[in-house]
């Protein structure tokens, strides 16, 4: 450009307005030979001209900014490969809808969020949620030993350890009692014989092998059948000496 | 950009790709992906950090696939309007204005097979094209970008700036005001 178009461009009063400017490009869009343009605005020739050139100019650069292949390859790349997270993520998305749906209670979806994808939670997330499930862990380890201080204290019926207590207390007496029923059955002198014969066999027995030569109460046969004798006697004579006795005892009484 | 058949119809491909059609996304890629990239290239200073900027226009767009909605707009200014909030976000992160004064930042373009004289000189013409345009408004900037380096209707931009057609005819033309002004300043024309 040389300094006298230079000078007219600055000089010249008559520049073009945007309107007619407009009306150029709508025809010169439309396809219209700029031949035609020139003669519709012949007072603008200059600036026409120059209007032009720079259009050319950008339509030349326009052919020269075409993106390399490799470009479009590797955002295809990037795209496939954030296509497939989008793709689990949108799985995560919907399970925890599902579990939203079917439980009807966030903590539940939260919980499964942070244990099954704690990459979509942050770290505070992720340690609440272990933190949660540690407690839960630790506490039915306590309660199923018993030894959690807030383990549930077992409640013990009092009324029927008594009862059981009781119950066979009425057991043992009423065994006893058959046994005593039993017991008196005998009579007790009959006892008391067969007892004494099977000690004084014992002793006989023991006496024949050596070990021993006399019983230890130092009691003869002879001895043992007049104790019986004597024990008989009484017997037939209790029931008038007890009232001689008690007749004795009145008489002391009234002197 | 619009007028297309059936199967190459954006938004149809759009929906496929909604309900899962992998060939669908790629059709759109396909169709997308160098008006993308033209715009995101034309302001930055090289070709690599426009190709990140691409990709993650790109992977921004099927992350967000479920949100687009069929609100008669073109699919296109789905993916500018992604490109348009990557940008600024850059921007912003970066603390940095791109294509702002920097002459001698902007990368060469790739040769063409020209003689070596020839390619010297376009080169040397793209860089003071690339070097005028920056000068321009961000606004103005989008509108050349849009209208003539990826040839979208006055409606389409429309959409993407969220401006009325009105609004788009005035930027533009004093985007070309501006940038023939530029051009002269730069002795590109």
């Amino acid at each position: 450009m040389n300094k006298n178009s230079k000078n007219n461009l600055y000089t010249e009063n008559k520049e073009m307005p945007e309107e007619i400017l407009a009306r150029v490009l709508e025809m010169q869009q439309k396809g219209t030979p700029s031949a035609e343009i020139y003669r519709s605005f012949p007072a603008y020739r200059e600036e026409l001209s120059d209007i032009f050139q720079v259009l050319d100019i950008l339509a030349g650069e326009k052919e020269k900014i075409i993106p390399e292949k490799e470009i479009l390859e590797k955002i295809v790349a990037k795209v496939k490969l954030a296509k497939n997270e989008n793709f689990y993520n949108n799985q995560a998305v919907l399970s925890q809808r599902d579990d939203k749906e079917k439980y009807g209670f966030s903590i539940v979806q939260w919980l499964k969020g942070a244990i099954l994808f704690p990459e979509n939670g942050g770290a505070l997330n992720k340690f609440a949620a272990a933190a949660i499930i540690t407690l839960v862990a630790l506490g039915g380890i306590f309660i199923f030993r018993g030894n959690s201080p807030v383990a549930p204290v077992p409640v013990f019926s009092l009324e029927g350890e008594v009862k059981e207590e009781i119950t066979l207390n009425e057991k043992t007496f009423n065994e006893d009692s058959e046994e005593l029923v039993a017991m008196g059955d005998d009579t007790a002198l009959g006892d008391l014989d067969e007892g004494l014969n099977e000690i004084i066999k014992d002793k006989s027995l023991e006496a024949d092998n050596g070990k021993e030569e006399t019983v230890p109460l130092g009691i003869s046969e002879e001895a043992l059948g007049d104790i019986l004798n004597g024990l008989n006697d009484l017997e037939e004579l209790n029931e008038d000496n007890f009232r001689d006795i008690d007749t004795g005892l009145g008489d002391i009484v009234q002197s | 950009m619009e007028g297309r058949s059936k199967e190459n119809d954006p938004l149809n491909l759009m929906k496929l790709a909604k309900e899962g059609d992998a060939n669908a996304f790629g059709r759109i890629y396909e169709l997308y992906f160098t008006p993308v990239y033209r715009y995101i290239y034309i302001r930055f200073k090289n070709k690599h950090e426009a190709e990140d900027l691409a990709q993650t226009v790109f992977l921004k767009a099927f992350a967000g696939l479920d949100n687009f909605k069929d609100l008669g707009k073109t699919p296109l200014a789905y993916f500018f309007i992604i490109a348009r909030n990557t940008i600024t976000d850059y921007h912003r992160k970066k603390k940095e204005v791109l294509l702002d004064g920097d002459k001698d930042s902007f990368e060469k373009i790739p040769e063409d097979g020209d003689g070596p004289l020839e390619s010297i000189e376009k080169k040397e013409v793209s860089q003071k094209v690339r070097q005028a345009i920056s000068l321009l408004a961000s606004e103005q900037k989008e509108v050349i970008s849009l209208k003539f380096l990826n040839d979208l209707s006055n409606k389409e931009i429309a959409e993407i700036l969220d401006k009325s057609e009105d609004a788009v005819r005035q930027l533009q033309c004093r985007a070309l005001k501006s940038l023939r002004k530029n051009f002269k300043g730069s002795e590109i024309i």
